[in-house]
């Protein structure tokens, strides 16, 4: 490998290491050395082997893929000009140059024309010798209207750097400096969201309360209170999980693990809950809506650039309300007092951007949704009255009534409801799974026998599965007798077992308790007793933590 | 390539060729004016004022003054009286009334030898505290002034003939004077070397860290690679460092706030970007440093609107546009279990060669966000517009 030439300068000592073999398209493929095909590069460019344009243009394009940061691919480039945009870029440049030039020329007008202030007692003394940044701006008494606009500006600008490069402190100092000077609607969102950075709840509510009442159209104090929300939320399930003691995951999920954390709320809210998340039918993608809205501060613009509040569009609209739902479903009811601060907040927020009578109903049945929530079962039903007058093919007014109704326990209001539902949308499986779930004896007893009747296994099975063991001696209680019991046996041999061998356990235990067993047992029949010791020896072979075998042994005694 | 055009784009809107070398052209704050400083060919100083009028560069007023006029700021001056302080060839710093340019509101000689630098703080609502401007000189020394105080400086500290306590001061090869306007005769602060030392030429000097009344820092670059942080509320040398290049200019991020970033440009195509937030006691501030434009950098300038962007002009005519991304930590613990800072990273976002000769100087309009005015040797000034600077 001879050198290239013979002076090689220190610098460009480079030029001589380089061999001629390697100035060739399949060697600059396959090389993936940066440094060396820089060397290359630069080789092909001085041109001293000779001027290689598709060559260098290919060994770029190479270096390109491997490092598109690279120094060598900085090319010269000329100034742009009117020639470089298309003509309504160039000339949304220069109108707005002119635009610019015209209010500037105003504001100097003005400026001059405001008598010079003799600044001389307001400014400090001269120096003769607390580093934290002052809340307000000192001598700001003698200055323009004009001046001070300008100076909040420029403070919030300040801010809004801050809380770009993470110092959400010093944001929060130059937001309150530039409202000390003149409040703006901007100044206050973006406090607020640094607020909510340094999760100061109390202080956000109140700077977003305060955007909302200097302007009630503010769609970014509203869209603030979604993350804020979120975020808070995220607070919320941190402090439940504290409660319970259990170790919070890394990235928490919030619907799943509020809906685990629901200690208090019995199993069937928990179910409506979980289907409530399906009708909105966006459970999984909730994780992402949510992020998003966090990262908003940091990607939008429109917190450095505009002051303006910008419109909803319609599919936002729609994206929003459906966050609104599902922020709304994971409520924890033990802190209701800030869930009612939040729903008011929310409601509020929600009512003054909306319009129109399809707005008035979501409106309305949001609420509703907020005082299921609250167990305030009776207003729900008001609202969900109401939406429906409003928009009587609103189905989700007609579930949220169902519930409503499961709630005051008007059970038979609470079917027509559901039944409702699916006639308006067949496919909402929640309702479905609703109507299914038995929620007091009668129901259950009917849908046992319904099914018994049909000889329909699978639905017996759902029906046992969707209950809780401990529920299950009330509601077989009086209706127990030996063709139900084997009934009950054949279902859970063939359907539950496979799939919840702990739940058929927990069920034959209850089971045992109820009030007849002992005498239903005495008549039941030989085949009857061979499946329930079929039940018991498939139960046996099992492996499992919640029992043992032990276990089984005794509660077959118990049963044969 | 939509990927090229969504990157700001640096159009050359106007251009003017003058008849005169142009050292300094700065914006006068809330119009659509600039101020242009240099020299005629027969040794006098002017100012040009002009203004952007339906897409033209109109000549406004032209001033000429005694003695040639390097560097000028509207820095230490008020949003309604807007006076331009300068430094002229023969060492003095004037401040004029630019509707009444006959005389000068506050004049002083503030050095022995040219004015390299000026800067001002606390004007036009940037910086808590009172105004002044820092000059840095050939001879060595940078001065603190403010106009109130005209007699004495209003702080002295200068070193005592055969004292050697202060460490500072044996390696401060420059002095640093501190002029408030108000005070005329004397600096605010003076910093000399002491004598015997060798002078060092400074070039550059910036305020910074003026976020509160007291607080205030001056920094200076010099001409050997020295950079010197100086603390005007402790009257101390906080911090210093060579960068083995002289030191063409130096400019805080943003003047008013807890200082942040600091950008030094030099000789050979060098500059660096330190990260002033986090001090170690031994090493310093963290620092990430780039080589561009194969030649001097003679300016550094941040965007007024956003101060992670700024824009450094070379000695080949040519301008980038830089952006800096702070790392996923500021911080980190040392060896010593002390916090050192951790610097970040520096993007190209666009550049362009506007003519052969060095950009001497650049300045942002601090009213349009992407306006900017430059200044080059080839005797011309052009107006630039960066686009799409608000979605980078």
């Amino acid at each position: 490998m001879l050198p290239l030439s013979g002076r090689g300068r220190s610098r460009n000592g480079d030029v001589t290491s380089v061999p001629v073999e390697h100035l060739d398209y399949s060697f600059i493929q396959s090389c993936s050395d940066l440094k060396h095909l820089e060397q290359i590069l630069r080789v092909l460019r001085s041109g001293q082997e000779g001027f290689y344009p598709h060559l260098i243009e290919f060994c770029e394009r190479h270096i390109e893929k491997l490092d598109p940061k690279s120094r060598v691919l900085r090319k010269e480039n000329r100034a742009a000009t009117a020639a470089c945009f298309s003509t309504e870029e160039w000339r949304n440049i220069s109108e707005d140059l002119q635009m610019w030039e015209r209010s500037i020329r105003t504001d100097e007008a003005e400026l001059k024309r405001c008598a010079i202030f003799s600044d001389a007692e307001n400014v400090p003394p001269v120096r003769s010798s607390n580093s934290l940044v002052q809340q307000t701006v000192s001598s700001s008494s003698a200055l323009t209207a004009q001046e001070k606009d300008v100076l909040a500006r420029r403070e919030k600008d300040k801010g809004n750097e801050a809380f770009r490069s993470g110092d959400y402190e010093e944001a929060v100092a130059y937001y309150s400096r530039s409202l000390s000077l003149a409040s703006s609607a901007a100044a206050f969102n973006n406090r607020a969201q640094a607020h909510i950075r340094l999760q100061r709840w109390s202080a956000a509510l109140s700077d977003c309360e305060a955007v909302l009442q200097l302007e009630p159209e503010n769609i970014k104090a509203v869209l603030l209170m979604e993350p804020h929300n979120t975020t808070a939320l995220k607070l919320l399930t941190d402090e439940t999980e504290q409660h319970q003691e259990r170790r919070s995951t890394g990235r928490k999920i919030l619907i799943q693990e509020v809906d685990e954390d629901a200690q208090d709320e019995d199993r069937q809210k928990r179910d409506v809950s979980e289907g409530e998340s399906g009708i909105m039918g966006n459970t999984h993608k909730t994780p992402s809506c949510t992020n998003r809205q966090t990262d908003g501060p940091n990607g939008q613009t429109d917190i450095s650039s505009d002051d303006t509040p910008a419109g909803a569009p319609p599919p936002g609209h729609a994206h929003l309300k459906n966050e609104e739902n599902t922020l709304l479903e994971n409520r924890e009811e033990k802190h209701t007092q800030a869930a009612a601060e939040f729903e008011r907040l929310k409601d509020e927020g929600s009512g003054s951007f909306r319009s129109g009578c399809y707005q008035e109903a979501a409106e309305r049945y949001t609420e509703a949704l907020c005082y299921i929530k609250l167990q305030r079962f009776t207003e729900a039903r008001q609202d969900c009255d109401s939406a429906l007058q409003l928009q009587p093919t609103n189905k989700k007014a007609f579930y949220r009534r169902a519930l409503a109704n499961k709630g005051l326990k008007d059970y038979l209001a609470c079917r027509s409801d559901l039944q409702q539902v699916l006639r308006l949308d067949a496919s909402v499986t929640e309702a479905e799974q609703l109507l299914m779930e038995p929620c007091n004896a009668c129901e259950f007893v009917q849908a046992l026998t319904a099914a018994r009747s049909q000889d329909d296994l699978l639905t017996c099975a759902e029906l046992l599965r969707s209950v809780a063991s401990e529920r299950l001696p009330r509601f077989m209680g009086w209706q127990l007798d030996a063709h139900t019991l084997s009934f009950v046996t054949r279902a859970l041999n063939t359907h539950l077992l496979h799939t919840h061998p702990e739940l058929v356990y927990t069920h034959l235990q209850q089971l045992h308790d109820t009030h007849r067993l002992t005498t239903v047992l005495m008549m039941l029949g030989r085949d009857e007793r061979s499946q329930l010791s079929q039940l018991f020896q498939n139960l046996r072979s099992v492996q499992t933590e919640a029992f043992s075998q032990h276990d089984i042994t005794n509660l077959a005694n118990k049963y044969l | 390539m939509s990927a090229a055009l969504e990157k700001p784009q640096i159009i050359a809107h106007l251009q003017k060729s003058l008849n005169y070398t142009v050292f300094e052209s700065r914006w006068i704050p809330c119009s659509a004016k600039f101020v242009c400083m240099g020299n005629f060919a027969r040794g006098t100083g002017v100012m040009q004022i002009y203004e952007i009028q339906h897409g033209e560069l109109h000549l406004v007023k032209e001033i000429e003054k005694p003695k040639p006029i390097k560097c000028g700021t509207f820095g230490a001056t008020s949003l309604q009286q807007r006076h331009l302080a300068t430094g002229d060839f023969d060492g003095n710093l004037n401040v004029w009334n630019l509707e009444a340019p006959d005389c000068p509101v506050f004049s002083v000689k503030a050095h022995k030898e040219i004015v390299n630098a000026v800067d001002g703080v606390g004007g036009l609502g940037i910086g808590d505290g009172a105004p002044e401007i820092v000059t840095g000189s050939r001879d060595g020394t940078v001065k603190v002034w403010d106009s109130r105080q005209k007699d004495t400086p209003v702080v002295n500290m200068e070193p005592m003939e055969g004292e050697t306590k202060r460490d500072c001061w044996t390696v401060a090869f420059g002095t640093v004077k501190v002029w408030d306007s108000r005070q005329k005769d004397t600096p605010v602060v003076n910093m000399e070397p002491m004598e015997g030392e060798t002078k060092r030429d400074c070039w550059t000097v910036a305020f910074g860290h003026a976020f509160n009344d007291q607080d205030r820092c001056v920094c200076a670059g010099y001409d050997n690679g020295d950079i010197k942080l100086f603390d005007l509320r402790n009257m101390s040398l906080r911090w210093e460092t060579n960068i083995k290049n002289g030191v063409c200019s130096l400019e805080f991020d943003r003047k008013d706030i807890n200082m942040n970033k600091l950008v030094a440009t030099s000789l050979e195509g060098k500059f660096h970007v330190f990260d002033m937030r986090t001090q170690h006691p031994t090493k310093g501030f963290a620092s990430v440093s780039e080589k561009a434009h194969k030649s001097t950098v003679w300016q550094v300038r941040h965007l007024p609107q956003n101060r992670e962007v700024f824009m450094t002009a070379g000695g080949a005519g040519n301008l980038h546009l830089w952006k800096y991304e702070y790392p996923a930590q500021r911080t980190k613990k040392g060896a010593d279990d002390v916090d050192m800072g951790v610097a970040g990273s520096v993007t190209l976002l666009q550049n362009v060669t506007l003519s052969t000769q060095p950009i001497s100087s650049l300045d942002w309009s601090p009213d349009k966000q992407g306006l900017c005015v430059c200044s080059s040797f080839d005797q011309s000034i052009r107006v630039l517009i960066v686009t799409k600077l608000s979605t980078v």
